[in-house]
């Protein structure tokens, strides 16, 4: 009993805890990994992994490094929210960009 | 009346002698820049392709205090740096390296309801040396939105001017025309182009600080703050994409598209097809019989009336569409579909076309245009006509109910199965097209969620106006001149009357004379003389004679040579292909036996049978494939600006059509059938 409650601590409770009280590298996760309704921060290095063409296109849509998003439809493909702006973007993109959620971002 | 100013007076002189000073609308997609333009220029716009370039661009007049201004509404873009297609032609244009002149003022579109974004476009766009005024639209909507802008503020902190603008409600319209042919006729020194760049980020700033100018700027010279998007958006978005609700909201959305196109359309079809009937009989009862009464009545007024029946459908299918757009839905659409298309190499918004096509190829061909990549948007051209069409139902009809009749559930499959054929040979010839000929990586899908909008009634009549004409000088013209020289060459060199005509004239004139004639019997030899004179025309003439060259190419499908006419003629419209026949079919059966009847017993001139199981399959199956229509192909001529593309989907349609053809009457064959 008292094994599997210190288990759990220690595989569960505490990186979530971790994961949710900053924005470390340990919890970037793709972008097609989170929740309906999860704000995320995207990853400074993580744009760099597309094409050049895709890269430049999301940037101009507002889609840049260090910008926070909200997922509105989760999965591949998926649709995000960028201030005002909302972007469908297939799996093969989606599943490189790498973002790391907010803090206490609710998922629907 | 005020006294005008000496500046005035300059702007009138400089205007007087110069063409209209050029503008052009440089602004993102869905900011509301065409509603702008269509409300800057009205009814005194048209669409034309950019010249030496496929892409369209709409060009019209705007009326100013001062005299017109030459608008043109560039293609929407995300940055004028970025390597698209669009992004390069809008440079290309701006500089003068496409298009009769370069713009003398660029127009730059910042949307109210999304200011941030559109700051950091209209900072990359200021930096070209040229005069800029920066129109900020939607301002309506932001309002409402609790959103509003100072114009006087941003155009200090962007050096250039600023007009607040509302495309719905006109507010600002005229001045934004004023304004735009000032800054226009005074162009711009070195100066004060200088100036303005100090007012903006260096080109070289990181994403990080370019945003938090755009931030500072927005802080500076807007009140309020815009609401995030209404949980209605996100409800609706959630449902629209949703698994089932999704596709369910989509295949009701596509099918009222389609039933629109396929059923509502065939009335003002019909009524096109009565009035041109009307003229042909009415130039034909006025006119002297011979050959300028024939050129009028079956060459001119008969290829008007096969150039003017596609119209409701292209305008319908416009107007929709327009609406569908307009609404934001569209993108939705193109959205759901894209996982599905994606595998054939094509793109989500794709399958509007492709639907489409199922009633006619050629709005179907002219809707492509709301694809964005040209490799895309050409390969999605290439395989539109694969989809069965509402011409092929009467050769569908006919052919099943030869093969399956008196079985209703195998015609319902095998009517089923043509669709099907022809889905997936379009598919398959997709896939195949892209990793061929159109190889290339695909752009993948990055697209944009317009907020969902009230669609504008008004916008959706310019369009389905804009592209009726469109279609009609461009396309229409050719497609009319087809017409003249099929109906020529099915027409020419007229036979002399063959002794069997001669002998049936005869017999009608003497029955006539008899006391006792019976009118009905009369009538029907009269009917019957007329068909042959047709048969014999129809086989006499160049058409026929040509038939006869093909015939050897077509006998391993078990076609002769009057099936093989047959199938010449219906190049022109396939839904010809059925008269064809009927007339020129040589039958024993009696007169007043079905159409159906006739054909089953048709014969070859070795006294066999013509339309035997495998023949019959092997000409459905050609039918469903082949590209059988010249006004079809015109119109790729004419939106790929090349022979090249109409010949290899004439060639390769064809040749898999006459392939498939063979296989199926070679296996019937084996079998035994």
């Amino acid at each position: 009993m008292v094994s599997a409650f210190i288990h759990y601590m220690v595989m569960v409770v505490i990186p979530s805890t971790l994961a949710n009280n900053g924005t470390s590298d340990h919890n970037r996760i793709p972008l097609t990994q989170l929740l309906r309704g999860q704000r995320a921060v995207i990853d400074s290095e993580s744009l760099k992994t597309l094409a050049e063409a895709d890269r430049c296109l999301l940037r101009a849509m507002g889609i840049h490094e260090s910008c926070e998003l909200k997922v509105c439809k989760a999965g591949a493909p998926c649709i995000i929210e960028v201030e005002r702006t909302r972007v469908g973007l297939c799996g093969s993109v989606a599943s490189k960009v790498f973002v790391k959620p907010c803090d206490g971002c609710p998922a629907a | 009346m005020a006294a005008q100013q000496p500046e005035d007076i300059e702007l009138e002189r400089v205007y007087s002698t110069e063409r209209p000073p050029r503008a052009a609308l440089l602004g993102q997609p869905n900011t509301g820049k065409t509603t702008l333009f269509n409300r800057l220029c009205g009814s005194r716009a048209h669409t034309a392709n950019i010249p030496g370039t496929t892409v369209e661009s709409r060009v019209g007049l705007a009326v100013t205090t001062h005299g017109q201004l030459e608008i043109m509404d560039l293609p929407g873009i995300y940055g004028l740096s970025l390597e698209v297609p669009e992004s390069k032609l809008c440079r290309d244009c701006l500089d003068g390296r496409i298009g009769d002149v370069a713009p003398d003022v660029a127009v730059i579109i910042a949307d109210a309801t999304n200011f941030s974004r559109s700051l950091r476009f209209a900072s990359h766009a200021l930096r070209r040396k040229m005069p800029c005024v920066v129109a900020v639209t939607l301002s309506d909507d932001a309002r409402r939105k609790g959103f509003s802008v100072n114009a006087s503020a941003l155009a200090e902190c962007l050096g250039c001017p600023v007009v607040i603008t509302s495309g719905r409600t006109g507010e600002g319209v005229s001045e934004l025309a004023d304004t735009t042919l000032r800054a226009a006729l005074h162009g711009i020194s070195l100066e004060s182009f200088e100036e303005r760049l100090q007012h903006l980020p260096a080109s070289t700033v990181s994403d990080t600080e370019l945003a938090r100018w755009a931030n500072d700027v927005l802080a500076e010279v807007a009140s309020g703050r815009m609401s995030a998007a209404s949980r209605v958006t996100d409800r609706v978005d959630r449902a629209l994409t949703h698994p089932v609700a999704g596709l369910a909201a989509f295949i009701v959305v596509m099918s009222i598209l389609f039933a629109s196109i396929f059923w509502l359309a065939q009335f003002p079809m019909n009524g096109l097809d009565f009035i041109f009937g009307t003229a042909g009989d009415c130039v034909r009862a006025i006119m002297p019989a011979g050959p300028l009464r024939d050129l009028c009545v079956d060459g001119i007024i008969g290829g008007i009336a096969g150039t003017v029946v596609f119209l409701p459908q292209i305008c319908l299918l416009f107007f929709l569409l327009s609406l569908l757009e307009d609404s934001g839905y569209l993108a939705r659409a193109a959205f759901a579909a894209d996982k599905f298309m994606r595998r054939f190499g094509l793109p989500g918004q794709a399958f509007v076309p492709l639907l489409s096509s199922h009633a006619c190829a050629l709005p179907a061909i002219m809707s492509t245009r709301l694809i964005p990549d040209s490799k895309d948007r050409l390969a999605t051209i290439l395989v539109a006509p694969f989809m069965s069409c509402t011409a092929r139902l009467p050769v569908y009809v006919l052919l099943i109910s030869l093969l399956f009749s008196g079985r209703p559930w195998l015609a319902g499959l095998a009517f089923v199965g043509c669709y099907a054929t022809g889905a997936i040979a379009g598919l398959l010839s997709a896939f195949l097209v892209r990793r061929t000929l159109l190889k290339g990586p695909a752009r993948p899908m990055l697209l944009e969620m317009p907020p969902y909008r009230k669609p504008s009634f008004k916008i959706a009549l310019w369009v389905m106006y804009d592209r009726g004409v469109m279609f009609i000088k461009n396309a229409g013209t050719m497609i009319l001149a087809i017409c003249v020289v099929m109906w020529w060459l099915s027409a020419y060199p007229k036979v002399a009357p063959s002794t069997e005509v001669l002998k049936m004239r005869a017999e009608t004139s003497l029955m006539a004379q008899q006391p006792n004639a019976n009118p009905e019997q009369v009538k029907s030899l009269e009917q019957a003389t007329i068909l042959q004179e047709s048969r014999d025309q129809q086989l006499g003439s160049m058409t026929g004679k040509i038939g006869l060259v093909a015939e050897p190419l077509f006998r391993p499908l078990g076609f002769d040579h009057q099936l093989t006419v047959a199938v010449l003629t219906s190049f022109l419209a396939r839904e010809v292909f059925v008269s064809t026949l009927m007339i020129i079919s040589t039958t024993d059966a009696p007169d007043e036996s079905s159409l159906l009847q006739k054909l089953s017993q048709n014969r070859r001139a070795d006294g066999t049978l013509l339309f035997t199981i495998p023949t019959a399959a092997a000409l459905l199956v050609f039918f469903t494939l082949a590209m059988q229509c010249l006004p079809t192909l015109a119109l790729v001529r004419r939106e790929t600006q090349s022979w090249k593309w109409p010949a290899l989907q004439f060639i390769w349609m064809s040749g898999l059509a006459w392939s498939m053809a063979w296989i199926v009457r070679q296996t019937l064959l084996t079998g035994g059938f």
